[in-house]
């Protein structure tokens, strides 16, 4: 198998092109057989909800294989400047936050102090309304040696807080970070430099990685999760210009974000809308492809979906916005860059994606209601090279980066399992609906109530019945109805998933093992 | 430049709070690289040996600056 994996990471642009290739051509099959095919109309439902899917799927493997043959040889380095001694231009770092738990926090201001950049203010932007928190923070700014600061009215939440505190800045630039993220001592040094090496850039991102991988199989499937996104994908839109900024560990030009009327308050997730607005008005932006800071992920069910339904709420409201600038400035921004956007904006319909994949075995399992029609032969011939050659490459610019298959699995697993959340928040976003900004619980000791998993009841129970429905009638149309069970099993199978992750929390885990 | 004893002996508290809250936020961290590096499971368990013994050796700093601490607060001069 490494033998196998090593002679395909050697030529990985030649398979990543054919795999591309294959991709294309299954689409174009698939289009052409559902336009001839004779529909009724509920086939034609079911038909266009399995082809949306799908495309939503290819797109996306497209895009990633677009990236992967890309950064394959690229040069990764942006210029730096030569910073004399003495002469650092000050940088403003701050957390904000509200609410937090003060031993996290007492953490994150540790790892700034210990920063070896010496031009540095560090700020504790407190936007607590409750007393306890705030008597918290001034009690750990006082014996960290650190400035609070408040605000008088409270708007736009994190956005609302550093607008109001960039309206006094003095410094240059500002490095902001969440609560939970402790920057390494070298994280301003290796940053401020590129930033002062071109007055048009704007921003630098870094990754975010979690440390507490091993608290539970949430925590290890988010941090595969991060992972994904921020290897080949971050690198690839760096390449285009197009890394958006992910709200924490990112430093900024103070001059830029003013420019375009500091960070966005009227989105929940305000480091994307700047972004946009940024990129919009010629500004640069860089990724800076090596983890600087380590911080904390959800390790809870209740945890990552509130996280991901935030997110996905977020981006969608924005890729509304970036939809609409498409139209009217189609010029404000470059091909690959709006190319970057859409993917990344319309990546949280991958529950709606899922959710199509899915009931469609069932409807013609279960109702004979048929979605897709292509012959055994195009189909081996279309499908499996598409669906290897994709998987192939996805698993070797993964496993190159030292992940392994279980730990990839976990976090494909976890992001399948999201989609009743992503399905909500993305379409309450779509309506231009709010939601309440919520904070990722950390360290948190939950797990989801048995009724609030009534989705994957209902789901696994149709897929079995499915199954025993399609057995019943198997000899009618053997081939059809093989292919669909075993997409029904696989569903089940990723579903039951959902009992794992939402196990026993890591303290009651604890609690259970000493008892 | 000079401080005087009760500012002295701040600084050196805070340097010692400093050092004792940095080394385990520091452990967890580097470990989860660790964790993450790729390397076989024998050498992570040898890395994570020198790291923990590397921790013993930084908390030393704690030792020694209780030590100056304490003979700066039996010492008699009032100014540094």
């Amino acid at each position: 198998m490494k033998k196998f994996l090593h002679f395909f990471l050697l030529r990985l642009r030649v398979f990543t092109l054919v795999a591309s290739v294959a991709v294309c051509v299954y689409f174009v099959a698939r289009v052409i057989i559902f336009s001839y095919a004779d529909y009724t109309p509920v086939e034609k439902l079911f038909g266009i909800l399995l082809l949306t899917g799908e495309t939503y799927m290819l797109v996306h493997a497209l895009g990633y294989m677009v990236n992967a043959f890309n950064i394959r040889g690229a040069d990764l380095e942006a210029p730096r400047a030569e910073i004399k001694k003495g002469e650092e231009p000050w940088v403003a770092v701050v957390v904000a936050a509200r609410h937090e738990p003060k031993e996290i926090l007492e953490e994150t201001i540790v790892t700034f102090r210990n920063l070896d950049y010496p031009n540095k203010n560090i700020y504790f932007l407190d936007d607590s309304s409750d007393q306890r928190y705030k008597d918290e923070a001034d009690a750990l700014a006082a014996r960290q040696g650190i400035k609070v600061f408040r605000r008088e009215e409270r708007h736009g939440a994190k956005a609302g807080i550093i607008n109001a505190f960039m309206a006094g800045m003095t410094e240059k630039y500002l490095a902001v970070f969440d609560a939970d993220q402790n920057p390494m001592p070298d994280f301003l040094d290796e940053l401020v430099p590129y930033l002062e090496a071109d007055d048009n850039l704007a921003f630098v991102q870094t990754p975010q990685f979690y440390s507490n991988v091993e608290a539970s199989p949430v925590a290890m499937g988010a941090a595969m999760q991060q992972a994904i996104f921020y290897e080949s994908i971050c690198e690839g839109k760096n390449l285009n210009s197009a890394m958006f900024c992910c709200g924490t560990n990112v430093v900024f030009r103070l001059s830029a974000l003013m420019s375009v009327g500091g960070f966005d308050e009227t989105s929940i997730t305000e480091d994307f809308a700047t972004s946009v607005k940024l990129h919009t008005k010629g500004y640069k932006s860089l990724y800076h492809p090596h983890v600087k800071v380590f911080g904390m992920g959800p390790d809870t069910l209740p945890a990552y979906f509130k996280q991901q339904a935030r997110w996905s709420g977020g981006t969608v409201s924005v890729f509304r916005r970036v939809i609409w600038q498409l139209f009217r400035a189609p010029r404000s921004l470059t091909f690959m860059q709006w190319v970057e956007y859409f993917l990344a904006g319309s990546y949280y319909f991958v529950g709606w994606a899922f959710f199509f994949l899915m009931i469609c075995p069932i409807a013609f399992l279960l109702f004979n209601v048929p979605s897709f029609f292509l012959s055994p032969e195009i189909y081996l011939a279309t499908f499996v090279p598409y669906f290897s050659l994709s998987l192939l490459v996805f698993y070797t610019t993964m496993s190159e980066r030292h992940y392994t298959l279980k730990q990839i699995y976990t976090g494909l697993i976890l992001g399948s399992l999201c989609f009743p959340v992503l399905m909500k928040s993305t379409l309450l976003a779509m309506f231009g609906k709010k939601m309440a900004f919520v904070v990722t619980a950390k360290g948190g000791r939950e797990r989801l109530d048995w009724k609030a998993l009534w989705p994957y009841g209902v789901m696994i129970g149709l897929n079995i019945a499915a199954i025993v429905a399609g057995a019943l009638r198997f000899n009618n149309s053997p081939y059809a109805i093989a292919v669909n069970m075993f997409w029904a099993a696989y569903h089940i199978f990723i579903l039951s998933n959902i009992f794992r992750f939402n196990g026993a929390p890591p303290a009651a885990a604890e609690t259970e093992a000493a008892a | 430049m000079s401080v005087t004893k009760k500012e002295l002996l701040k600084m050196i508290d805070d340097a010692i709070d400093l050092e004792e809250k940095s080394i385990p936020v520091y452990m967890k961290h580097i470990n989860t690289a660790l964790f993450w590096s790729g390397l076989p499971e024998w050498e992570r368990k040898q890395l994570g040996i020198y790291l923990n013994m590397l921790a013993k050796e930084s908390g030393k700093h704690s030792v020694k600056l209780n030590s100056l601490k304490k003979k700066i607060e039996q010492g008699g001069k009032d100014v540094y």
